[in-house]
Order: structure tokens, then sequence, then C-alpha cells
């Protein structure tokens, strides 16, 4: 049998492990080859497969801005064998990473638009590289809203960013943590995602909501956004699912006739309506 | 279409075993399996079929496994590198007997390995292989590939296809160029008429002796059972033991695991409990019932509606293998008149550790 290039990694050299919370850490990553590192591009939304050698490999999403040259960046939470062993990576270690996979957020379609992203604990890495090419040129949208809460003050990921959003008069970001989660100097909102959205109540007209986070907040924010009467075909999702291959054929995170890997992972909530309950 | 003698066909073979892979059926304690020849051996493994209808046995796997492998090496990841696994020198192949079902199924595999992300591998495979075929004189009680556009007599994705005739001969039919050249290469003599007319009625009777008949339900009706209790009832008795994805000639799930520093891609289960299971615990399959009701929408619902195909060939391994004997046909069949309604109050997609 020939070999399978199409599962061959690029070698990628740690630069950066970044703690973002007790069980968050962001990698920083450069192609060893540097014709891969030029070559290398994606659009906000896609995925790569990282691996860490003898430990495996995950899906992660690119959580970097695509304008941002000479490295990627994926946000990891420590929850299993892979996302450990990233976790215990050396300085400068060696890991592989293939891709960039799946489709992308609907940019074009955007501009002109109101902009609302919801954002619930590491679900923001996937909205991370979205929203720094939306910043980057604010003039092309309309208003902006981002939305981010986590379980605790604590499991806030990206602080410094979300400092510097919340300093910008072109936009408004609102933070919220679980009940119960506050601390002392809490300045925030306090409850959950859904809830604040609903207080929030940003316009319908003209407006395009991005979602991303644990499957039960987007359940919910869904079913919100229907309350509020949003057009299912401008709320947008990202879906997480087990996958091996990423180019939709190992079948693993096929369901209805999608392959997450190659129809997403970036939906609209209209195409995954009918689904919902089977996934999230 | 040309007669052959079956010393003609040795001969071709033996040569060709010298430069080349043969697969063929092999006779393994008592049951038939398709596996490679060894050229140490000669021809003496290979079980010829027989022109008497009645002495025709089934392989318990297909072909599939020869271009799609159970267990394949993709590359070595060691701390400090990469290393793709280099490229062994494959021989030309030719895959002996192969029945039109299990032919069929790799049309099927085709369009998902082949499609936009193509596999090179499974091209290589495809492209160095010859498929010699045989007409299925006598389909068995489990057989339904009439009803999936599929028959004894077909010759989709054949090479050359072989009918066995009395009196050690058998009727040898090019279909591609490739089974042209090697008809070429065989010689034996055309055909006549009265060979022509036996081809013929020994394709009526093939076809007449499958009884049974798969009705997938129309898209509409699938949709509409898909929260049926009957997903529960069907699938009660399944070991999810995996052993009907494993025959199967179409189903290419797979895992990509670490032995070590190497990484091996190896076939999989929807049945299998981890499946869908992702790291942190949440799993939208939890349940046996859903793992089983994906196996059968994957293959008669999704898969038509994104390759114009079922991904069945009705080769009747799944229920002839199946320990606790889950008929797919019955399965299917009785979606249609399953009831709608009662689907489970909660969606079953929770985090790690609840109920299962």
């Amino acid at each position: 049998m020939t070999p399978v290039q199409i599962y061959t990694p690029y070698a990628a050299r740690l630069q950066e492990l970044r703690v973002e919370t007790r069980d968050v850490k962001t990698l920083r990553l450069v192609f060893q080859d540097e014709k891969v590192a030029e070559g290398f591009s994606f659009r906000p939304g896609q995925f790569v497969e990282l691996s860490v050698a003898g430990e495996g490999e995950a899906t992660f999403c690119l959580a970097s801005s695509p304008e941002e040259k000479g490295f990627v960046e994926c946000s990891v939470k420590r929850v299993g064998l892979v996302t450990e062993a990233i976790h215990r990576l050396d300085p400068s270690a060696l890991v592989g990473l293939r891709g960039p996979y799946g489709n992308s957020f609907p940019l074009e379609q955007m501009e002109g638009r109101d902009l609302v992203f919801v954002a619930g604990g590491i679900g923001l890495a996937a909205l991370r590289s979205l929203i720094k090419v939306v910043l980057a040129q604010p003039q092309k949208y309309g208003s902006i809203l981002i939305l981010y809460g986590a379980r605790s003050v604590a499991d806030l990921v990206y602080l410094e960013e979300l400092e510097q959003w919340g300093s910008r008069k072109d936009l408004k970001t609102v933070l919220t943590v679980d009940p119960g989660g506050e601390s002392a100097d809490w300045k925030g909102e306090v409850g959950f995602v859904p809830a604040v959205l609903e207080k929030l109540n940003p316009g319908r007209k003209n407006t395009t909501v991005i979602t991303c986070g644990p499957p039960i907040m987007i359940r919910y924010v869904l079913a919100a956004l229907d309350k509020m009467g949003f057009d299912p075909e401008a709320v947008i999702t990202t879906l997480e699912m087990k996958m091996k291959c990423g180019l939709g054929h190992c079948g693993r995170c096929n369901v209805g006739p999608l392959y997450v890997c190659k129809d997403g992972p970036v939906f609209t909530y209209a195409q995954i309506r009918e689904f919902v309950e089977q996934i999230i | 279409m040309r007669i052959l003698e079956r010393k003609t066909l040795t001969d071709f073979l033996e040569n060709r075993l010298a430069d080349g892979e043969i697969i063929a059926p092999v006779e393994v304690e008592g049951r038939l399996y398709f596996r490679q020849l060894d050229p140490e051996k000669g021809l003496a493994e290979l079980v010829w079929p027989a022109a008497d209808p009645l002495s025709v046995d089934f392989t318990v796997n297909s072909i599939k496994e020869f271009f799609f492998p159970r267990r394949q090496e993709l590359y070595e990841q060691r701390p400090d590198g990469i290393i793709p696994r280099a490229a062994p020198d494959q021989k030309p192949r030719l895959v002996l007997f192969v029945r039109p079902c299990d032919a069929r199924g790799l049309t099927i595999l085709d369009r998902v390995f082949l499609g936009e992300m193509e596999d090179e591998s499974y091209r290589y495979a495809r492209q160095s292989t010859t498929v010699v075929g045989l007409h299925c004189l006598q389909p068995d009680r489990h057989c339904f590939c009439t009803s999936l556009g599929g028959g004894p007599f077909e010759t989709e994705a054949l090479d050359l296809a072989l009918t066995p005739l009395e009196g050690e001969r058998f009727l040898a039919q090019g279909i591609t160029e490739k089974g042209e050249a090697v008809l070429a290469l065989l010689g034996g003599k055309e055909a006549g008429e009265a060979e022509r007319k036996a081809l013929e009625q020994l394709r009526k009777s093939a076809e007449a002796a499958i009884r049974r008949t798969i009705e997938v339900p129309d898209p509409q009706t699938m949709a509409e059972r898909f929260d049926s209790p009957y997903w529960g009832e069907v699938s009660r008795a399944c070991l999810t033991c995996g052993i009907c994805s494993y025959l199967c000639p179409t189903c290419h799930c797979f895992d990509i695991v670490d032995e070590g520093y190497l990484r091996v891609r190896c076939w999989d289960t929807c049945s299998s409990d981890t499946f869908t299971r992702m790291a942190a615990g949440e799993d939208h399959r939890r349940r046996k019932r859903s793992r089983y009701r994906q196996r059968v929408y994957h293959k008669f619902s999704y898969f038509k509606e994104s390759f114009d195909t079922h991904a069945c060939v009705g080769c009747g391994r799944c229920t002839r293998h199946c320990p606790v004997k889950i008929d797919i046909v019955e399965i299917v069949n009785g979606i249609a008149t399953a009831a709608t309604a009662g689907s489970p109050a909660t969606p079953e997609s929770t985090s790690a550790g609840a109920k299962r």
C-alpha cells in the first residue's frame, strides 16, 4: 500500500504555551518548514488536527487571525488524553499539525450587518479568529456586540483581549459569569449566557448572530434567539464533534446527511435546525 | 465472450503469481476467505468455484480489506520529527472470483475515497488491481442484491467476468480494457450461440433464486420514523460487536490511533460506544438504539442523499454472520409500519456518567 499522504501532518514547533485558566492553555505554533509557513493560509472558522508523538491526534479550531503571519494559535482545554499531553508539552516541543479543514464563517455576507457574538467558556476560541478579523476593519460592519460568559471569573479566557475589546468605543463587550462564579470585585453580569442575551435584547433587523460554546449553552442560545424572533438564516454556529480524519471519510462526525468536518463546522441555525436535538 | 478451460486459467494464474499478487478465495477451517495467495504454495490453496450451484459457497470477508486495509500504518511521529512511511513496491494485483455484490461495494467505497479529498493509497490499490469477477450461480437465502440495483450477473467494477460451466470450463467476458487485455492473453475459443443461451439461462435462474427484497422507505417516511421507539426494539439484541460493519463491503468508518510512535488507521464501527464520545464525555449517540439507527440511516438515507446510492449491496453478510440474528432486511422493511410517536422525551446528549 502506498502511504496515505493526506494524513501526514506538518511539523510545528511550540513557540509559546500560554496559561489561560486552570484548564485552558493557548499554543502558539510555528511551522518548521519555511515553505509551509509561507504557504499555510486559512479562513476564520476552519480547524486543524493537532498531534503529539505517542499520544494521538485531536481536532482544534484555529484561534488566531489569518492576518497574523508567522504563527498559528489554538486554545486547548484539558479534558482527555491528547489535551492532557498538550498541556504537558515542553517549551519548544514539536507537534504535528494538518489542515486547515472545513468551511469558514461567511465574512462577505456579514459585511454591512450588525454583528452579535455570543460565546461561552472555551467556545470563544472558535470565534476569536473571526472577531480579530472583524475588529481589524470594523468600519465594514454595523454595530458589534460581544457577549462572553464563563462558569466563573477564573474560567474567562483571553483576559488581555477581553480588556482591549472592553476599552474600545466601536464595540460593546458584555462579560458574564454563571451565578456563584462571581468574585468580590466582579463588575460584569452574573447570569447564564442565554438569559443575559435576552436581557440585552439586541435588534433583529440586519443582524447576524454568531455563537459557540458548550452544547447546553448553544441549545439555549438558539432557543432564546428563536424566541426573540431572529431569522435562523442569520444565526451562525460552529459545531464540535468527535472527528478523526477531517476529510469526510471516517464517518465519525456524520449527523443527518451532513459531515461536520466537510459540510461544517460552521452552520446556520436553519441548516441544522432539524438535527439540533440530536447533536447539542 | 470466450470459453476457457480451467487449465488455461491455471497456467495464466501461475504465471501471474510469479510476478504479481493474487487474492482469491481460500479455505480456512472449513470456510472461504479472500486471502493473498502464497507464491510458495502456488495455486494449491485456491478454491475453484464449481459449476454445481449447490457447492457454491460465499467468502466470509469481502474484498474491501485489499483496498481499504483493516490496519494501515500512516506515518511515524517522533518527538523530534515526522517520518512519512515509504511506499512499498506495489506489484500488480489480481483479485479472483469476486462476486458482483462485492465488486459493487468498490463503487460505493470509490464515492467516499475518490471524492474531492482523495485517498491516494486507495486510488493506487484500485488502479493496480484487476478485478476478475465470478457470476453468482446460486445466491443464498440471505442475498438481496437485486432489490438494490445489483444482480448476480452484474458486471459493475469488474474487469473480467467468469461464469463456471460444466466440465471445468468457464465462460469469460471482458468488461474493461484491462479485462480485455487479460482475455487476449488467455485466448480460449469464441463462445457460440449455445453458450450465450446457457449464460442467459443461468442468469435467469440465479436472479429467480434471490427471494429476499429490501424495501427502503422514501425519505419522508425515513425522517418521520427517526424518533420511533422501533429503534429501541430492533436493536435490543445487538451486542454492538461490529461484525456487521467489518464484514460489510461498503462500511468505511475508521479510527486513527497511536501505537507507540506509529500513527495507524484501523477499521471502526458506529456501533461502538466510543465512536462519537468526546474527550470531555459528551456523546450524542450514547444509546445503543441511536447507534444502530445511525447505521441504518447512514446506509439507507444519508448516503443516498449525498451519493445517490444506498450504502448497501445486498450481499447479506451482516445477517449471515450476526451472532444474534439481527436481520437488516427485516428491520428496513419494518420501518414504514413502525410507530412515529413515542420518541424519548428528553434528548440523550448529556454529560458523562449519565444514564445509558
